[in-house]
């Protein structure tokens, strides 16, 4: 789904936009969802080992949309924003937290980015993300990253 | 044993008259509630909510501990089954040792819940209600780290090795610190959720490592034995992170003491194990997922205050 249409459902409630466009494991906790999207990148972390990028998908000058890079990934949404990973198919928590990790690992390692600074490049990317309140700010899995020039 | 005082009355009133007892007749039947030893707050909070619920909505409980013994559980499951339990709540005794008991009760034809620890086999029980743990550790390890300044010795105190949250949480606090290379685990020992264990442990630890400078354990008690030891080799700059949420280890934070733990809302999901046990009784299905995991969340300094009987308040 767009970012931009998932942004705008999300504002309306969390619960009704998780409802209708993402999944939520069994026993509640996080709404997840799958989104792509485009913008501006407007800062970066590259330092840290939680490497993220800011950007702007809705033209404001500020990043609403943070993608996380790696290696440090934080969280379980690529696993959780599939509706067909059940935790009931796996052994323990054991085994169904090195799938969330081999899906992240997966995710972040097949990302090429140039080195230095990446501010004003255009990026579109697609991912995963997991929000337990509307107000929380949003952090990309991306499954897909592209950088280039503005078109 | 803490057997439900109405369950004894009822017993003896049909002993002595031969008349069901009036109240029996409302009596939607008996939730046998069967948990680790209530010493450790988290699974007296777990027991305390299971039986309330299981009251409020017109069930007999009787509460029984196991005491980590799989043998003991087997008994205490004997016990459920011969008194016609309707469902039985557990916490269990080890995740390969108690599925055998839990097969019994539903050839028995009585369901059973799961709180707080999984079984290594679905199918058998009808829920199975955890904590999501890799996420809990997640968020202590994520805090410790910060804390740590991602740099510097720390020790690992383990949890019970038959209890797949010991393994879990580790793996979740790893994922997260063995990515800052500056971060150096130097000890790492069991302490089996215990107390006292973990004091012992830990004077240890601190003798073999004196430039020690945090301690992650996987459960709040073994971080009070933890922060006890320290604080007896006048060694409180130590900085310790817990799991659980209890009340004692939100005292040491406010304290200034222990410095963060993982609130596991233990109290919430013996209710919910309870309402998922009445719905299967009521209706024939739970309409969930077997097994399914409820969200920690981290408690510090910044929210310790609204920490109460494992539940945040507002």
């Amino acid at each position: 789904m767009e970012i931009a249409d998932l942004k705008a459902a999300i504002a309306g409630g969390l619960e009704a936009a998780g409802a209708a466009h993402g999944n939520q494991a069994a026993g509640g906790g996080a709404w997840n969802f799958l989104a792509k999207g485009e913008g501006t990148v407007v800062g970066a972390d590259r330092e840290s080992r939680a490497a993220t990028l800011d950007v702007d998908v809705d033209g404001d000058g500020t990043g609403d949309v943070q993608i996380q890079l790696g290696p440090v990934v934080k969280g379980t949404a690529l696993r959780d924003a599939s509706p067909f990973y059940l935790f009931t198919d796996f052994k323990d928590q054991i085994e169904f937290a090195a799938l969330a990790r081999a899906l992240n690992t997966k995710a972040t390692e097949a990302l090429t980015l140039p080195e230095g600074d990446l501010t004003g490049k255009h990026v579109r990317f697609e991912g995963a993300f997991a929000l337990r309140s509307a107000s929380e700010p949003i952090q990309v899995v991306p499954t897909r990253l592209t950088l280039g020039d503005r078109a | 044993m803490n057997i439900n005082r109405r369950v004894m009355l009822g017993v003896l009133a049909v002993g002595a008259t031969g008349v069901v007892p009036a109240f029996a007749q409302e009596s939607k039947g008996l939730i046998v509630i069967i948990t680790p030893s209530p010493d450790n707050p988290f699974f007296k909070a777990e027991a305390d909510g299971a039986d309330a619920r299981a009251k409020e909505l017109g069930y007999e409980t009787l509460v029984l501990v196991h005491d980590d013994d799989a043998n003991k559980q087997s008994e205490l499951f004997d016990t459920a089954i011969a008194q016609g339990a309707k469902a039985i709540i557990l916490d269990n005794a080890g995740a390969d040792a108690s599925v055998a008991a839990v097969q019994r009760a539903k050839d028995a034809g009585i369901p059973s819940f799961l709180i707080d620890r999984e079984i290594t086999q679905s199918g058998v029980a009808v829920s199975q209600i955890v904590s999501n743990n890799y996420q809990g550790a997640q968020l202590g390890a994520e805090e410790f780290v910060k804390l740590m300044g991602e740099a510097g010795e720390y020790a690992e105190l383990l949890g019970k090795e038959s209890d797949t949250n010991a393994g879990i949480r580790s793996s979740g606090y790893h994922d997260i610190i063995d990515q800052y290379p500056d971060l150096k685990m130097v000890a790492q020992q069991t302490a089996n959720w215990s107390q006292t264990e973990a004091y012992t442990v830990m004077e240890s630890m601190l003798q073999a490592n004196p430039n020690l400078k945090g301690v992650i354990s996987g459960n709040d008690t073994m971080a009070m034995g933890a922060y006890a030891a320290l604080e007896a080799a006048g060694r409180t700059d130590v900085i310790v992170v817990g799991f659980d949420g209890s009340n004692d280890v939100r005292d040491s934070i406010l304290a200034g003491g222990i410095k963060a733990t993982v609130l596991q809302p233990a109290y919430a999901q013996a209710q919910m194990a309870v309402d998922q046990a009445d719905k299967y009784l009521t209706t024939g299905s739970t309409g969930l997922e077997e097994k399914q995991l409820m969200d920690c969340t981290l408690i510090n300094a910044d929210n310790a205050a609204q920490l109460e009987t494992f539940a945040l308040g507002n």
